[in-house]
């Protein structure tokens, strides 16, 4: 448009700037003539062909149509103008306010825009964190080896006819409240793991001593703040019949249990192991550091950032966590997580996080970090490799289209090596 | 008199063809009541718009056929009337904006 928008920066305050801007008469009245001859090519009236309705008429029947579009572009244009002219980095605008507007005036209006916050970014050399030491003592390592075996274990009849402690066994049950089924209490052929009582407190207690083959009942007095409004503060009687009583066996630590499980030996299982842990033990110390590395950052440049990105990013995270909480098989209303709650819970990360974009940012600047072609090239190369799909051309071509993604990936790698390089590191 | 003048003169007929009349020989199309004679026409348009009126010319338009279905009817006849004002004078209610 023009050089006559005249443009006040009215307050500034935490990445918020308002700006006062005024569009004179004359642009406002050139805008509104443009609008009446666009729209005199397009409206149609009775009584006039497309097109050919005289101008007087249009004025007269379209005149908020062609004021208010005027308005909405000029205030666009005069804002995209004056962001331009006074070098402001803005990022969005929030807020359009006193919009005053009559005839033959000029437009007046107030904006409020967000800037990318301005910093020095300071401290991020030095940073002092603590790093676990890794190492892998036998412990780990038989933890690991008795896990497995737990998970190998099979289930084998116990030729036991009265249920004991550890026992594993498959029962049919109904549940009685007074003389009432309780259809939800009920059920045929459920196992139960007397190890672990997780179907109703106190009833695997409860069912120790019962016999093969016979029915015990089973009496429950349900707290009164029960999660199942239906039965909290009820006693109810189970009346459980016995199917069958199992052990767990373990398999026994040789090497065609090594075998099974993808190793040459004992020895080399125990080996794979201890890489294993290693590996994993490397990787939290690394998170580890990386997560005080970050508190680290951000104690030293508490920068205030725009609300809007911050609400992107909670809605994303957000978002993300109910995806999450589907994908367990819960609702997240069920699971107590509102919106609500969930937006509270995320949302000074949700802030950190912002921030943490805006540091990073400044460091790439400062220290001049770059992502070259070849090593995005690399990477993509390496993921395809790792990728399980069959389909290596189709998992490169998805790769290939996130090349921003990946590439970002790779810069925040770096700047967080860069970090470490230049932190103050304790071991411990 | 039968009709007064808000029932002889229904509305202003704006068309193409009503502007160019209007803009070159200073004359104005009205839908008239269709009982309505020239005098009364111009004597409602002289009394309702404060002008002179040196001619009147009137017509009547016949309703077109329409249907809805198979029921086939007519729109109504109406009358249209073209006033010729006095050289100089305008109907200020008329002219837009």
């Amino acid at each position: 448009m023009t050089q006559n928008v005249k443009a006040d920066i009215l307050d500034s305050k935490r990445c918020q700037i308002t700006l006062g801007v005024e569009v004179p008469s004359l642009e406002v009245k050139n805008e509104i003539e443009k609008n009446y001859l666009k729209l005199q090519t397009k409206v149609k009236l009775p009584g006039f062909r497309k097109g050919k309705v005289p101008m007087d008429i249009v004025i007269k029947k379209f005149s908020q149509t062609a004021e208010e579009d005027a308005v909405n572009n000029l205030v666009s244009v005069a804002l995209n103008q004056v962001i331009e002219e006074k070098k402001i980095d803005a990022i969005s605008c929030t807020q359009i306010e006193d919009l005053k507007f009559e005839k033959e005036q000029p437009l007046f209006f107030k904006a409020k825009i967000e800037i990318r916050p301005e910093f020095e970014v300071r401290g991020y050399k030095g940073i002092s964190v603590n790093k676990k030491k890794v190492d892998v003592v036998s412990k780990d390592v038989q933890d690991a080896i008795n896990n497995l075996q737990e998970r190998n274990a099979q289930l084998v009849d116990s030729n036991r006819l009265i249920v004991e402690k550890e026992d594993f066994v498959f029962i049919n049950y109904q549940g009685f409240s007074g003389e009432e089924i309780l259809e939800e209490w009920s059920g045929k052929n459920r196992l139960i793991n007397m190890a672990w009582d997780n179907f109703v407190e106190g009833f695997n207690q409860q069912l120790i001593g019962a016999q093969k083959n016979k029915e015990k009942e089973i009496t429950i007095k349900f707290p009164q703040d029960y999660n199942k409004k239906n039965v909290a503060g009820k006693k109810v009687v189970f009346k459980v019949e016995v199917l069958e009583i199992k052990t767990k066996n373990l398999p026994s630590l040789s090497d065609d249990f090594a075998k099974d499980m993808g190793c040459s030996d004992l020895d080399d299982l125990k080996k794979k192991i201890e890489e294993n842990i290693k590996k994993e033990k490397e990787f939290q110390s690394k998170q580890d550091m990386e997560e005080q590395l970050i508190a680290g950052l951000i104690k030293n440049n508490f920068i205030d950032v725009p609300s809007s990105q911050v609400d992107n990013r909670l809605n994303y995270l957000v978002s993300k966590a109910k995806k999450y909480i589907v994908q367990q098989g819960l609702q997240p209303e069920q699971a107590g997580l509102t919106d609500e709650a969930l937006k509270k819970k995320y949302k000074d990360e949700a802030y950190k996080q912002v921030q943490l974009f805006y540091i990073f940012g400044a460091i790439t600047q400062k220290e001049n970090v770059q992502i070259s072609e070849e090593e995005i090239k690399n990477e993509i190369e390496k993921m395809v490799n790792a990728a399980k799909q069959k389909d290596k051309e189709k998992v490169k071509k998805h790769f290939k289209e996130n090349k921003e993604t990946i590439s970002q990936r790779l810069l925040e790698k770096k700047i967080f090596d860069f970090l470490v390089e230049n932190a103050k590191i304790i071991k411990k | 008199m039968l009709l007064d003048v808000y029932q002889i003169i229904k509305k202003p007929h704006i068309t193409e063809r009503s502007n160019v009349l209007k803009s070159r020989d200073n004359k104005y199309v009205f839908v008239v009541d269709i009982r309505a004679n020239k005098s009364e026409i111009k004597k409602a348009v002289e009394e309702l718009f404060k002008v002179s009126v040196t001619k009147v010319n009137t017509l009547i338009m016949h309703g077109k056929k329409r249907r809805m279905g198979k029921h086939e009817g007519m729109r109504s006849d109406w009358k249209k009337a073209i006033v010729t004002l006095k050289k100089g004078e305008s109907i200020k209610e008329l002219e837009q904006a």
